[in-house]
């Protein structure tokens, strides 16, 4: 499943993303890796950005950068 | 000896810096064009001396932007404390493994310990120290517990370089040399709290509160810094006033002096109060935690035009007068979308543009109509910032990607000191940085209306270059006498309705010589023309180049002839 795909309030672990970009690097410096456990905590109004709990922290990405993960 | 403090954004480095400097004599800001870094000596009674410098907040050890580049190049000048937020530790390990990794043996502050036991972490300090090789020191900035500790180890403890172990590692690779590290050192106890961002970042909710928030921010910017502002600039106008019989004698002196200096004086310092004012505010709401959830809120609408969720207070200070607006876009991470804010703010009719607006409405619409036609200039000023900024993005900075990481801090009451700080910082350098250019364009527009001495004002040389421009404002409905008031607006905006106040004699109402058409078109003009010195040599400042400024010039005039033009001649097709 894509990660902007969870439901308010359900987990997912992130599986490994199909491409390294430097975007994406950031992402995975912040714990956006392979393994770890997100949470979708909230959705801005319209959609995005999304605020997702990892590693004890609250980070909001837009929807297109979460289109970049896949979660299990 | 130099101690250099490094950690992750929102890890209270900054409360470290203040909790272990407060006492020192003697702190410097370095406020550079790229890297902001603060730096305090402390004298120890044994005669040494410490230097804190307080190091911009990292993430990781890549450098993605020239700011961290430079950050990183200052790395090997002291020897480094890294202040660990032991409420985040899994993500804050990430840069100090990767330091450790690079051969760095930085010695560390767990800091906010306070808060970790509130949230109901208990980390085992020993395991932790043991596993990273380091002594980790429990502090709070907050209450001031471990400090005295921190300080001793500081002075005391040698420090070993290491060889450099395993680099290029991959951050998946990394978080699973974090988590066995941590194996065993932390144990949550659960705590249930009532969380103000299901209000606060509520699509319903918080976007009322936001509303509120903004409101009463906005109208204490016009209620507060407006009047101080003006009480500045007649009260410089009143100085010269006084000063001017004295110096009767040498009237040309008298004229520079009063008209020129400390006119230019008073517009200069009537921008203080706003400038510090915004900041103060800004601060407030940056130190609280609830800038990054108007971000949150705002940044789907703003992202459309190119900019970020934190563009907003600026964008909003616009209204009240460019200069701190676009002194506040250093808010902005993104640097593209701080670019796109800077060149669009000017767009939105700031307070200068008023009193034109409000003689132009008065004379020509009843009260209904003018209040309509009040609403459309702003609403004009706000279409055309947004237009602006989409096209910026989409054609002319579409190279740059954009991004929006962005870390929701907890809420937490500001620290007033800090806050002081960049106010008084910030006002500081507009004071040095712009000050000589906007006095000098003050005695250039000066001597443009006093040159040739003693001439009726249409032959002065501003008169002769309002007489040059006239065919090219012509199809605008405009003559050389509007052509001279543009000219002298750009001293500033609301210069140009006493002017034109001079040129027909000051006991009637000027805009009556005009008709309705001509009056709309002028608007027009006026809401979306880029007609203020000040601004460009803000921008100048900013950006660091001529080019910015001069392409905003540039646009924001063709905008608003090529506008003025349509009105003008559409008016005239249709017989009004």
């Amino acid at each position: 499943m894509i990660l902007n795909k969870l439901a308010i309030g359900q987990s997912g672990r992130l599986l490994r993303p199909e491409r390294e970009t430097a975007e994406l690097m950031r992402l995975q410096e912040l714990g956006f890796v392979e393994g770890a456990l997100v949470r979708l905590v909230r959705r801005g109004p319209l959609g995005s950005p999304l605020l997702f709990d990892i590693c004890q922290t609250q980070i909001a990405i837009r929807k297109d950068e979460a289109e970049h993960f896949q979660v299990e | 000896m130099k101690i250099l403090l490094i950690g992750n954004p929102n890890a209270g480095k900054s409360s470290l810096f203040e909790a272990l400097t407060g006492t020192c004599v003697k702190v410097a800001n370095h406020a550079g064009v790229t890297v902001e870094q603060q730096s305090a000596c402390c004298c120890l009674s044994s005669g040494e001396s410490i230097e804190f410098v307080d190091l911009p907040g990292l993430y990781s050890l890549s450098a993605y932007s020239d700011e961290e580049k430079v950050t990183l190049d200052l790395l090997d000048s002291g020897s480094l404390l890294f202040v660990l937020d032991a409420t985040h530790l899994k993500r804050n390990l990430f840069l100090l493994t990767e330091l450790l990794d690079a051969g760095y043996h930085p010695r560390v502050a767990l800091n906010q310990i306070d808060l970790a036991k509130k949230l109901g972490l208990e980390i085992n300090l020993k395991l932790l120290g043991e596993r990273l090789g380091l002594d980790v020191f429990p502090v709070s900035a907050r209450t001031g517990e471990g400090l005295k500790e921190l300080k001793l180890a500081l002075l005391t403890s040698a420090l070993t370089s290491l060889h450099p172990a395993e680099r290029g590692i991959k951050p998946s690779q990394r978080y699973e040399k974090i988590d066995a590290i941590l194996e065993g050192v932390i144990t949550q106890k659960p705590v249930t709290k009532f969380n103000p961002d299901d209000i606060l970042l509520h699509p319903v909710a918080g976007l009322v509160a936001l509303a509120a928030i903004f409101g009463v921010l906005f109208l204490t910017l016009f209620a507060i810094g407006k009047p101080l502002a003006d009480l500045l600039e007649t009260g410089f106008e009143h100085i010269g006033q006084k000063i001017l019989p004295a110096l009767s004698d040498y009237p040309l002196f008298g004229s520079l002096l009063v008209e020129g200096i400390i006119a230019g004086v008073g517009t200069l310092l009537a921008f203080v109060p706003l400038i510090a004012l915004l900041f103060f505010l800004l601060g407030l709401l940056e130190e609280s935690g609830y800038l990054a959830r108007a971000t949150f809120l705002l940044d789907r609408l703003l992202s459309k035009a190119g900019l970020s969720g934190r563009a907003f207070v600026p964008l909003l200070s616009g209204f009240a007068c460019a200069i701190p607006a676009i002194l506040s876009t250093r808010v902005i991470r993104s640097k593209q979308s701080r670019l796109i804010a800077m060149l669009v703010i000017p767009f939105l009719s700031c307070s200068a543009r008023l009193p034109l607006y409000a003689l132009l409405i008065a004379a020509f619409f009843p009260a209904w109509q003018g209040a309509l036609v009040m609403i459309s200039l702003y609403t004009l000023g706000v279409l055309a910032a947004f237009l602006g900024g989409y096209c910026l993005k989409r054609f002319y900075l579409k190279t740059q990607t954009d991004e929006l990481i962005l870390e929701m801090p907890r809420y937490r009451s500001p620290r007033i000191g800090p806050i002081f700080k960049i106010v008084k910082e910030r006002t500081g350098a507009f004071l040095r940085q712009a000050g000589t250019l906007i006095l000098s364009m003050s005695i250039l527009m000066w001597a443009l209306f006093h040159f040739p001495q003693g001439a009726p004002i249409q032959e002065t040389l501003a008169g002769r270059l309002g007489h040059f421009i006239e065919p090219a404002i012509a199809p605008l409905g405009f003559d050389w006498k509007i052509g001279l008031g543009l000219l002298a607006a750009f001293s500033a905006r609301e210069v140009m309705v006493s002017t034109l106040g001079v040129i027909y004699g000051m006991d009637s109402n000027w805009a009556l010589a005009y008709s309705p058409l001509v009056a709309v078109s002028l608007l027009v003009f006026f809401a979306l023309a880029m007609q203020c010195i000040s601004t460009l040599v803000i921008m100048r400042q900013e950006t660091q180049t001529w080019r910015w400024p001069l392409f905003q010039f540039v646009a924001m005039t063709s905008i608003a002839w090529i506008s003025s033009f349509m009105v003008y001649q559409v008016g005239s097709v249709l017989g009004y």
